[in-house]
């Protein structure tokens, strides 16, 4: 390279760069042409390094003029970045936030799950603890120890699946089966749910299916009153349905209990002027059974009825969900249509 | 069981309306599961007088009715030939209700009808279907003819079944009048003439019949029943058949009591209750029914004449032609009935208050009863009453403080009211200082302990009246919280994975047992249906089902799971073990745009990273499945191992199975695992992070094809020691510059020591460790 060729050049990139770095719109326009003039093989690096080819004399005039340049450029650079930098940017014009979202995995649990789930969270919160038991249960542990003899309407083939094994055994038709095994084990003071799964040999139609789910609660210590009963039931019917639900306390009949209790809330679909069709126009839906646990089943797990006395109760979980969900087909829950489900995935 | 309110009144003086007697009997535990109308179902109709009939000028059978309903004469059209001028007729106006619909003004053969006379049947009242119907001479014209029909209220109730004294009017009422606090009216004992002897009743099974009383009714006519009777029976929706039918059923329903009556000319020779023999017996239905030892009849020297307090015999039933009867007031206990009920499979007005518990008490007098309206009604004379009652009803003791009542309750209710609702059930109670005494009475059955009398107080006293307010409770201390905590944790990771949960029935058809080659499943004694006879041993059979079912109705099936239980059978109780199964098909993502733009066909490492991500923290292995089910693919399958023990599997369905299932998605995998062995969370510990910077190296080795990359991860965390963080495969190599039995695998090592900086000489040195180690035992070179 001649030195003429050299002034050219420096010319030539003196023209050239100090405008193009202005111009930049944005830091990688910037960069880039930082790199096109001062990157390794930038033209204003090569030209430097050519230096070393030219006689002393040249070099001292020509080396100050080629590295003053190298620095306003530097300068410049770290000005117009400073600029770019605070600047705010655009809008991008090439990003369409209509897009669909990348699909990432969303699943659901079952509503039944759901439902199960808030119970036993309000349940917990109330000192309840949860205990799970069997499904296929004995005659002794389902029905007699619970105070419902061989001969009570409730025992009939018609209402307990059986199963064809050498011994009789049965699948269970209430969670209560977990109350008297658990009682058998300990002693009282004892606070327990049990949800799960229970049996009844019923015909599938919109309101019965031969599968289906409950929750059960236990509470055993000295001196439990059906105050006590009425005050948990209450707290719990007003968790579930929200602090405005009525609740209405009525006498009813199971053989494990005594007194026995039905407890129904307010329909809460009711509107004046026409019929409902959730509580078929009665104004309240039954909710729970429950009672005071009857001495006979104390005494059949060896608890002492003068010394102890308990509240039990029991709920249906595919009806709350009906209700709480608007679901009048109970064989929706066993369909599995996904296009169901989905709705639950909030 | 269904109550007329205008009966009720019979034995109360009550001025309810319908809605405040639901309430009062629904606050005393008794159901109302719906009130209505009772009488007449139509309106829009009135009484007319026919002033005019002419021949209908386009139609030979019609004629041209002029009538006049009071204010207004009109002219309507009519069919039948029963008319007359002068008669008193129902006339349905224009906008009537009728049983068929609305009447609207309609033009029969070019003449218009403003109205129609009514038959019987379209009224839906007693009487000829055929002509209209000709009423009174001396009725009224121009009145609304349904409140001429009287109108009653009925209530239909559900009784629960400890209280079978509540099964009728006067139980109903006797109930109200507590809690009312006013007297209710006691059926009249009745009083008739009595000439000549009953036949001779014995009871052989005396713990099946405890009483029965008989009543021999002779030269009886059988006639229908009167209006009101009539009118009675069909409020409460009981069909009238004949005079002594309809009145046993009458008695039935007032006072709680199955009466029975036998045509008396075809018993033969004396009556016997006892135990049925192999023998057979026609009911009244018309159904043969085989009998055992387990059925209680009523008998006579040669047959069976009735399944006791079940249903009566074909053979002596009371018919038209019935000159003599015998009338049975008996008390069958509970569970006898129950039991002979059962074995037929049999539900009878009669069997359904046997079952629940009579008034052995009350069986005279509603014989008294019956026989007074069956003199009255069908004529006759009565035989004196046979009462074979051998160890007639005893009062038991119930001995309580009557504090304990308050602290059941949790109320503070004075001992008069305690004394005052407890002696106004029409019992004797004794209430001397702390101890008192209750005695039982006949018609409750259900009263037998303090409980029992404790609710008693509590329904009359009012369970809204017991108080709600903040008790404290004893919370036990328990660390047995026998819930599973692994199962909820899993349910939400697999939600957050994209799976949907499904629940399926617990029962499976032989079809799907053949399909999926399930063994030892359980039988059901008394299925729903055979398709439901099976409990399942493996939740895929109803997880597939739900898998078509949305496979139909979605593009592409969502990820499915299902956390439930299979049964099988063992020497004692059955065992029940706890599963999750997923199946999963497609690619991901799937979903819209993206799953267009780049996606991915599901793999068996994807399969093996969610159960990995699912068993986090559990240390699960997998293993080559050495018996894999039959329905997956043998080479794309796996074996789960937890503790040493297989728990479960996963793979790809094979197309053997997609076929006979009939599913059209083709890439789907599943797996299966066992969740008894994950009761509690493992627990957690914490392993110290170096201060100081951990270092790598990546090491390329190259090994026979054959050699698991999970035998070389062990063979180096082996020869290491806690100096090795961690080493992972970065890298598989295989292809032309190896030769072809062997592939390269890069791992990378990472180095790090609590207490210092690790020097290039130290991470060096393990390094040659590692491969001097590995090529010892594992034949495994560095890449050159």
């Amino acid at each position: 390279m001649t030195r003429r060729e050299w002034e050219e050049k420096y010319l030539c990139i003196l023209k050239t760069y100090p405008e193009e770095l202005r111009k930049a719109e944005n830091l990688s326009q910037l960069e880039n042409s930082k790199i096109k003039c001062l990157g390794r093989k930038g033209e204003l690096t090569v030209l430097l390094k050519n230096l070393k080819d030219f006689s002393l004399e040249d070099k001292k005039i020509l080396g100050p003029k080629g590295n003053s340049l190298k620095n306003e450029l530097l300068t410049a650079i770290e000005k117009y970045k400073k600029k770019l930098e605070e600047k705010k940017p655009t809008p991008h014009k090439e990003l369409d936030i209509t897009l669909p979202a990348y699909p990432f995995a969303r699943g659901c649990l079952h509503p039944l799950t759901i439902a199960t789930n808030e119970m036993i969270r309000i349940l917990n919160s109330l000192g309840f603890i949860g205990i799970d038991g069997d499904w296929i249960e004995d005659e002794k542990t389902n029905f007699d120890d619970l105070n419902t003899p061989p001969h009570h309407p409730a025992r009939a083939m018609q209402d307990t699946f059986y199963l064809d094994t050498p011994q009789k055994y049965l699948l269970r038709t209430h969670t209560s089966n977990v109350q008297i095994r658990y009682m058998r084990k300990h002693k009282p003071p004892l606070r327990i749910i049990s949800p799960g799964r229970v049996f009844r040999r019923d015909a599938i139609d919109a309101s019965h299916s031969p599968v289906f789910h409950q929750i059960e609660g236990l509470y055993v210590a000295e001196n439990v009153s059906m105050a006590d009963l009425k005050q948990t039931l209450t707290l719990f019917m007003k968790k579930l349905f929200g602090i405005g639900a009525e609740i209405r306390f009525r006498p009813s009949y199971f053989p494990f209990v005594e007194p026995g209790v039905e407890v129904d809330v307010k329909c809460l679909f009711c509107q004046k002027g026409r019929p409902c069709s959730v509580c078929k126009k009665l104004g309240w839906l039954e909710m729970l059974g429950a009672g005071m646990v009857h001495a006979n089943v104390f005494e059949a797990v060896g608890i002492d009825p003068e010394k102890y006395s308990g509240y039990a109760w029991g709920m249906g979980i595919e009806r709350f969900a009906m209700i709480m969900y608007g679901i009048d087909d109970i064989r929706v829950f066993y369909e599995n249509d996904i296009r169901i489900s989905k709705q639950f995935d909030i | 069981m269904k109550i007329s309110y205008d009966w009720l009144k019979d034995f109360l003086d009550i001025d309810f309306t319908a809605k405040e007697l639901a309430q009062k009997l629904v606050s005393l535990g008794i159901e109302v599961s719906s009130v209505y109308k009772a009488g007449a179902d139509f309106s829009g109709v009135v009484t007319a007088e026919i002033k005019k009939i002419e021949k209908h000028p386009n139609a030979d059978k019609l004629s041209l009715v002029e009538v006049n309903y009071g204010e207004k004469t009109t002219t309507v059209v009519c069919g039948a030939t029963n008319i007359s001028q002068g008669q008193k007729v129902p006339l349905a106006l224009v906008g009537a209700k009728l049983s068929g619909g609305i009447l609207k003004k309609a033009k029969i053969r070019g003449i218009f009808s403003e109205g129609m006379l009514c038959s019987a049947t379209e009224l839906n009242l007693e009487g000829s279907p055929d002509g209209i119907l000709i009423l009174d001479e001396n009725t009224p014209i121009g009145e609304d003819f349904a409140l001429m029909q009287g109108s009653d209220t009925v209530l239909e109730l559900e009784i629960t079944p400890n209280r079978g004294d509540l099964l009728s009017h006067y139980g109903i009422a006797r109930e109200l009048a507590v809690s009312l606090d006013i007297p209710s009216k006691i059926p009249k004992p009745e009083t008739f003439k009595e000439t000549g002897e009953c036949i001779p009743v014995k009871i052989t099974d005396t713990q099946g019949c405890k009483r029965y009383f008989a009543r021999v009714i002779k030269n009886v006519t059988i006639k229908e029943s009167p209006q009101w009777l009539k009118k009675r029976l069909k409020a409460i929706g009981v069909n009238p058949k004949n005079g002594v039918v309809d009145i046993t059923n009458y008695v039935l329903h007032e006072l709680g009591q199955p009466l029975h009556a036998f045509d008396l000319d075809k018993v033969e020779g004396k009556i016997n209750v006892r135990r049925a023999k192999k023998e057979s017996f026609i009911s009244l239905d018309g159904e043969k029914l085989d009998l055992n030892e387990k059925c209680l009849v009523i008998a006579d020297d040669k047959k069976p004449l009735a399944l006791a307090g079940v249903i009566g015999g074909a053979d002596c039933a009371v018919s038209q032609n019935t000159r003599n009867i015998l009338l049975e007031s008996a008390y069958f206990s509970p569970p006898a009935i129950n039991t002979t009920a059962r074995e037929f499979n049999l539900r009878t007005d009669a069997s359904y208050r046997f079952e629940r518990g009579c008034d052995i008490e009350i069986a005279k007098l509603a014989s008294d009863r019956a026989t007074a309206l069956i003199l009255e009604i069908c004529t006759g004379n009565s035989t004196k009453a046979l009462d074979v009652y051998h160890e007639p009803f005893k009062s038991d003791k119930i001995n309580f403080d009557p504090d304990f009542i308050n602290k059941l309750l949790g109320t503070k209710i004075s001992r008069e009211n305690i004394a005052s609702i407890l002696s106004s059930l029409d019992a004797k109670l004794e209430t001397k200082g702390n101890l008192w005494t209750f005695h039982t009475q006949s018609h409750r059955h259900d009263l037998k302990t303090k409980w029992d009398l404790a609710e008693e107080v509590a329904r009359f006293y009012g369970y809204s009246e017991i108080p709600d307010e903040i008790i404290p409770v004893i919370i036990p201390f328990s660390k047995e919280d026998e819930f599973s905590a692994v199962l909820g944790d899993l349910q939400k990771k697999l939600a957050g994975l994209g799976f949907y949960e499904v629940k399926n029935y617990d029962f499976l058809s032989e079809k799907d047992i053949k399909i999926w080659a399930l063994k030892n499943s359980i039988l059901l004694k008394n299925p729903i249906s055979t398709d439901l006879s099976f409990l399942k041993t493996s939740l895929f059979p109803g997880i597939m089902k739900s898998f078509l079912f949305n496979e139909s109705r979605n593009t592409q099936v969502p990820w499915l799971f299902e956390i439930s239980r299979v049964y099988f059978p063992s020497r004692n109780k059955p065992v029940e073990n706890t599963r999750c199964s997923a199946v999963l098909s497609g690619k991901i993502p799937f979903r819209n745009f993206w799953g267009c733009q780049k996606s991915e066909e599901l793999n068996f490492y994807h399969l093996k990273g969610i159960v990995t991500t699912l068993l986090a923290g559990f240390e699960i292995k997998f293993t080559g499945e050495k018996n894999p089910p039959h329905f997956l693919r043998p080479d794309l399958s796996a074996g789960i191992d937890y503790g040493g023990k297989n728990i479960g599997f996963m793979g790809k369905l094979d197309k053997k199975i997609l076929q006979i299932l009939g599913v059209k998605t083709k890439n789907i995998w599943v797996f299966d695992f066992s969740m008894s062995e994950f009761r509690n969370k493992p627990p957690i510990e914490i392993k110290r992070i170096s201060k100081y910077p951990a270092s790598w190296r990546d090491l390329s080795l190259v090994a026979d094809k054959s050699l698991g990359c999970q035998t070389i991860l062990n063979a180096i965390e082996k020869i290491n020691n806690e100096k090795l963080l961690s080493a992972e495969l970065i890298d598989i190599y295989e292809g032309e510059k190896l030769p072809s039995n062997k592939k390269s695998m890069t791992f990378r090592l990472i180095f790090s020591d609590p207490a210092k900086t690790l020097t290039d000489k130290e991470i060096d040195s393990f390094i040659n460790d590692t491969l001097a180690g590995l090529k010892q035992k594992l034949k495994i070179d560095l890449r050159k």
